[in-house]
């Protein structure tokens, strides 16, 4: 043996780490809005897009608003999408009857969120549903999407 | 009589991943909802200052005042003093400052904003060496400008603020892309079951743990993969990915701070050394190398 010293304990150390920070509280400076998502306004140049996206490819049938024309009503509305590797939750904002935000607020993916961090923005650029599949992220992107589709299929329901 | 206890289950979003919550209690889910939401804050506090994504969190902001010890928050601090002696105890094999080299490897999407990062800073010659923390004067100073990643240990630390928040019941189960803290027992009544994702079969459970009290995080080479093709698992020593070859390791830990950074330690030491540092640190583990042979420690 080189050392003999006794390691120090990792597990003690961050049970007393765990207990400071929990006394000390924690502070609520979050602004209003917590959850992940795009508004209109967020860059996405394709230049510097991080992740490999393929080309787009035909979401199924349930993609309701890739027409023109398609009318929603204003207000948020909500969908959950699933996948074999988990769920996404997406809430939807309409204003003047197009899409306005689309929010991701909850997910049981199996996979980091930042996989599908541009799409988002492209379901506001493209007012549609039907987003791109990101390589190495079917499973999440198919369950975005189908989550975006049933906000909207909520959105347009009279 | 009792009344039977049902599985509330919540479902939520910070740090990258996705958070699940349960709760076996024989109250209602309203009556129980004001604490999960407390215990769900505790993450986005833990992302809010430790995030790398966000050039005005905490830890981010300290890149432009190198050389100058700077007062930071408890959380932060913490974070920090936990994170360098892990990197001492590993010699460097763990490194908090390895940001700028993940950054640079394509793990660089702010997952909320799908914005990519480009810090200037210099990824080569810095190791946590260039760190040193005061405890009194509750200080961190950088000698060089280095972005600090705490990834390895902040959602350990964000699952075991939540599992605490929710004390008041015994019978939880806290788990943030993975990892996850079980205390008392399952809806079932049994002690809770873990299943350790196999590394090199999808979807294929490769051992199950029965524990209670206690955190299981596992540090695969499988889970995350940036832009570029390359995992997260860096040894700092090389600023590549390491020569393990261990293709996941799980450490059964009483926090999951612990158990999140000794998984990731230990990955990047390998099976030698991984296994002697969980002996040390007295934690239980399974190493599972590429030809999937799984070593086991005290469990």
């Amino acid at each position: 043996m080189p050392s003999h010293r006794m390691p120090r304990s990792l597990v003690a150390l961050s049970a007393s780490a765990v207990a400071a920070v929990y006394l000390a509280g924690y502070v609520r400076t979050r602004p209003a809005d917590t959850s992940i998502g795009a508004a209109v306004a967020v860059p996405t140049t394709p230049a510097n897009t991080p992740v490999a996206v393929t080309t787009a490819v035909p979401t199924p049938t349930f993609a309701p608003a890739t027409k023109q024309g398609t009318t929603y009503k204003d207000g948020t509305f909500t969908g959950q999408g699933t996948s074999r590797r988990g769920d996404v939750w997406v809430s939807v904002q309409i204003q003047a009857g197009r899409i306005a935000t689309v929010t991701i607020t909850r997910s049981t993916l199996q996979y980091p969120l930042r996989d599908i961090a541009n799409l988002p923005s492209q379901v506001v650029q493209r007012q549609s549903a039907q987003v791109d599949v990101v390589s190495r992220a079917t499973y999440s992107s198919q369950a975005f999407s189908g989550a975006v589709a049933q906000a909207l299929a909520n959105a347009q329901a009279s | 009589m009792r009344k039977r206890a049902e599985q509330h289950t919540w479902v939520s979003v910070a740090m990258d991943t996705g958070i699940t919550i349960q709760v076996i209690a024989d109250q209602p889910r309203e009556a129980i909802e004001p604490v999960v939401e407390r215990a769900l804050g505790w993450f986005e506090t833990v992302e809010r200052v430790c995030t790398r994504f966000d050039p005005a969190s905490e830890v981010m902001r300290l890149v432009g005042r190198t050389g100058v010890p700077v007062r930071v928050s408890q959380l932060l601090f913490e974070v920090a003093a936990f994170a360098l002696d892990l990197a001492e105890q590993t010699d460097g094999a763990f490194d908090p400052t390895i940001g700028a080299t993940l950054e640079q490897r394509g793990f660089n999407t702010n997952y909320r904003t799908g914005e990519s990062l480009h810090t200037p800073v210099d990824t080569e010659s810095a190791s946590f060496r260039d760190v040193s923390l005061d405890r009194r004067a509750h200080t961190i100073l950088l000698r060089q400008p280095v972005i600090l990643d705490f990834n390895a240990v902040a959602k350990g630390l964000a699952i075991d603020l939540a599992a605490r928040a929710l004390g008041a019941y015994p019978d939880v189960c806290v788990e943030a892309g993975g990892d996850v803290y079980v205390r008392g027992h399952n809806a079932a009544g049994e002690t809770w079951h873990v299943g350790i994702q196999h590394p090199r079969a999808e979807g294929v459970i490769a051992r199950t743990l029965v524990l209670t009290d206690a955190a299981v995080c596992t540090s695969g080479d499988y889970e995350r993969v940036g832009s570029n093709g390359e995992t997260h698992i860096v040894d700092a020593r090389m600023r590549g990915s390491p020569e393990s070859d261990l293709v996941s390791v799980t450490v059964v830990a009483p926090t999951a701070m612990a158990a999140d950074g000794l998984s990731t330690a230990a990955m990047v030491l390998g099976s030698a050394r991984g296994v002697r540092l969980l002996e040390s640190q007295g934690v239980g583990g399974v190493l599972i190398a590429a030809d999937g042979a799984q070593l086991t420690v005290n469990l």
